[in-house]
C-alpha cells in the first residue's frame, strides 16, 4: 500500500514546475499546477520520455517531450495521442502511473510504492 | 519487453564491475537498458523504413537525394551496431521477436507518405525521424552524463551524426544552411563505425 512520505514544502514549488526527487533510490516527479500537487511517474508509458522535461498544460495534463502524448495528471489517463491508427501497436500507451498526494499544513506528502 | 538480461539469468548471477559502478553512480541500470533498446531499435527500424524512402527518391529530383539519404540510412545501421553492444554489456538484451521490437522503437515508422512522388514530402519523413532521434539520444546522454561515461560516450556520438542529419534534411528541405559536404564514401559514418574494415 505504500506509507505516506513528506517530500517538500508547498511553497518551494512554482506553479507550473516539475521537480525531480528520489525516494528509496527511485525517482518521482511533483508538478504544482495552481493550488494542486501532482505526484507521477518520471517515464512516459508510451515509449519512455523523460517527463521532467515536458509541458504542464491547463487542466492538469503533461504533454511528453518525446512524441506529444498527453496525460492528465488526476488519473494517468492518456488523453492526446498524436500518431493515427495506422502506426498500429507502436502508438498504444498504458496510463501515466500518477501517486496519491496530500497537501498538509504547507507540506506535500506523497504515497510511494514499497 | 523481456526482463533485461533474461537470455542468460538462469546460469546464475555474476558480478560485473561495470554495471556495479555505473549503479554506484546513480545510475538506473534496468531504466538505462529500457532506453536503450527502444532508441536501438529505432535505429534498426529507420535503416528499413529508409532503404523503402530512398527506393522512392526518383526522377531528376530525386537523384541527388538518393545520395544523402543513403548515408543517413546506412549510418543509422552503424548506430544499431554500435550500441547493441553496449546493451548486452549491461545485462540487457534485444526482443528475440522483431516484431516486438519495431513496437517498442523509440520512434515512429517511418513510413512512405501517399504523396512520395513529391520528394519534399520524403524529406518531410525523413526528418521527423532525425529530429526524435535527436530527442532520444538527447535523454540517453542526460541519463548518463558523469555517470556511465561508456554509453555516454557512444550515446554523443550517434547523437552527433543525427544531428548533421537533421541538418542536411533541413537544409535541402527549408535552403537552410547545413555545411553538408558528402561523406568520403556511403554511410562512412565518421564517429559510429566501429572499425575502418567493417
Amino acid at each position: 500500500m505504500g506509507e505516506w512520505v513528506q517530500v517538500c514544502e508547498v511553497n518551494a514549488l512554482k506553479d507550473g514546475e516539475i521537480k525531480k526527487f528520489k525516494l528509496r533510490n527511485k525517482d518521482y516527479l511533483i508538478a504544482r499546477v495552481g493550488d494542486q500537487v501532482y505526484c507521477f511517474s518520471p517515464f512516459c508509458p508510451h515509449k519512455g520520455g523523460l517527463l521532467e522535461r515536458g509541458k504542464i498544460l491547463p487542466e492538469c495534463r503533461i504533454e511528453c517531450p518525446l512524441h506529444g502524448y498527453v496525460f492528465d495528471l488526476h488519473n494517468g489517463k492518456p488523453v492526446l495521442i498524436t500518431y493515427s491508427p495506422s502506426y498500429g501497436k507502436w502508438r498504444e500507451t498504458g496510463d501515466l502511473q500518477v501517486f496519491p498526494v496530500l497537501l498538509s499544513k504547507g507540506k506535500v506528502h506523497v504515497r510511494v510504492e514499497d | 519487453m523481456s526482463e533485461p538480461g533474461s537470455s542468460w539469468k538462469a546460469e546464475g548471477k555474476v558480478p560485473v564491475v561495470g554495471v556495479e559502478v555505473i549503479e554506484k553512480s546513480g545510475v538506473d541500470v534496468k531504466r538505462l537498458i529500457d532506453k536503450l533498446v527502444r532508441a536501438t531499435a529505432a535505429e534498426f527500424t529507420t535503416y528499413y523504413y529508409y532503404t523503402i524512402l530512398r527506393m522512392h527518391l526518383t526522377g531528376m529530383e530525386g537523384e541527388g537525394l538518393k545520395e544523402i539519404t543513403e548515408d543517413a540510412r546506412l549510418e543509422d545501421r552503424l548506430h544499431f551496431e554500435l550500441m547493441t553492444q553496449r546493451i548486452y554489456e549491461l545485462g540487457g538484451d534485444l526482443p528475440r521477436d522483431i516484431r516486438q521490437l519495431a513496437d517498442l522503437a523509440a520512434c515512429a515508422d517511418a513510413y512512405l507518405p501517399s504523396d512520395w512522388r513529391k520528394p519534399e514530402s520524403i524529406l518531410k519523413v525523413l526528418l521527423e525521424a532525425e529530429q526524435c532521434a535527436i530527442r532520444t539520444w538527447k535523454e540517453v546522454c542526460d541519463m548518463t552524463l558523469g555517470k556511465d561515461p561508456r554509453t555516454y560516450d557512444l550515446a554523443q556520438r550517434i547523437l552527433q551524426e543525427e544531428v548533421e542529419h537533421e541538418a542536411w534534411f533541413l537544409e535541402l528541405l527549408y535552403g537552410r544552411p547545413s555545411g553538408h559536404f558528402r561523406r568520403r564514401f556511403p554511410g562512412e559514418g565518421p564517429l559510429s563505425r566501429k572499425s575502418p574494415e567493417e
